[in-house]
């Protein structure tokens, strides 16, 4: 969604947001017609990724369990505060539009951001969430300002 | 879209709407969300993969979904998100290299390697190179669909396309569908395949 300026696969990122944009946009019916076309069950096809669902979350519900309170027990430790909470979504459209006006010092967000009012309060919160998780990894803004 | 999405309300939703969600998701809905992890997939994660890691985010509490989003539309997302991390992450990824021990023998230290980026980035490049031709090969007997393909990977806004090209919001969406259709069909695994 929002790449980075280096990142290479930038104009494919681009593309796959344009079709994606359809996809969400085609009408039920159609989106049924085009799977029957190509041979496919619809119905079938979702009990199949149902089961498929049930039975990986069964399979790694453990280990993420683990993960989970491991990194809950972290964050105690280092007292760092819960990650979310309730969003309020003026003010991660307002922190969207900070980011675009910080130009260069945020450059895996700036493009992204700069199309604030093109975005939908979905991707706004998925930019703020995919932004806090790269601050995680100490690829963020806050990172490269320092 | 699904029953469950079309709730409105402020604030995040708890693990047990969620899972309703998912139970209410219907045919339509998982094709849409198979079409969009195809897109999303990455060498390194499968279309399932991608699908299953946003499924687990948004049970595990890790991504939030409010209410007033379409939960589909949460989910894409989630996948978008984690299709990106993931390139990120790769860049970072430690490596083993060997090192010269104290006493001559060789000993192994994970930390990244710096050379590990521009070579992903030198493969990713090719691969993206190899796509566009592709891609617009599929539209040389339409020079619209050709021109908002190309505009598009160009980092041009629907809005610019559209005056660009003299459509108006109708044409655009069913230019915008006539090529989603056809790169479906030659790109049945998404960018993958």
């Amino acid at each position: 969604m929002t790449g980075r300026k280096d990142n290479p696969g930038r104009p494919l990122d681009l593309l796959t947001e344009f079709l994606v944009e359809d996809i969400l946009n085609t009408p039920d019916e159609e989106i049924l017609a085009e799977f029957e076309e190509a041979g496919g069950d619809p119905e079938a096809h979702a009990a199949e990724m149902r089961a498929f669902l049930e039975e990986s979350i069964l399979t790694s519900n453990k280990a993420k369990m683990a993960a989970a309170k491991a990194g809950v027990a972290a964050a105690r430790r280092l007292g760092r505060p819960q990650m979310h909470g309730p969003i309020n979504i003026d003010d991660a459209r307002r922190r969207l539009r900070l980011l675009s006006e910080a130009g260069n010092a945020t450059p895996d967000l700036t493009l992204a951001a700069r199309k604030e009012t093109e975005l939908s309060d979905a991707d706004v919160l998925g930019l703020i969430e995919e932004l806090e998780e790269l601050e995680h990894i100490g690829l963020g803004s806050d990172n490269e300002r320092d | 879209m699904g029953e469950v999405s079309s709730q409105e309300a402020a604030g995040p939703r708890d693990q047990t709407e969620i899972a309703q969600a998912i139970s209410s998701l219907t045919a339509a809905d998982w094709l849409r969300l198979r079409k969009v992890s195809h897109l999303y997939a990455r060498r390194d994660m499968s279309a399932k993969d991608v699908l299953q890691e946003a499924i687990a985010r948004a049970l595990e509490g890790s991504r939030v979904w409010p209410k007033g989003v379409d939960f589909v539309r949460f989910l894409v997302g989630v996948m978008s998100s984690i299709a990106n991390v993931e390139y990120e992450k790769a860049k970072l990824r430690p490596t083993l290299v060997m090192i010269d021990g104290e006493k001559g023998g060789g000993e192994t230290v994970d930390y990244p390697d710096p050379t590990a980026g521009p070579e992903d980035q030198a493969i990713q490049r090719q691969q993206v190179v190899r796509i566009r031709s592709a891609v617009l090969s599929l539209f040389e007997d339409d020079q619209i669909a050709r021109d908002l393909v190309e505009g598009t990977m160009e980092e041009l806004t629907a809005e610019e396309l559209r005056e660009l090209l003299g459509l108006d919001e109708t044409a655009y969406n069913s230019k915008r569908r006539y090529i989603r259709r056809r790169i479906d069909k030659h790109f049945p695994g998404g960018w993958q395949s």
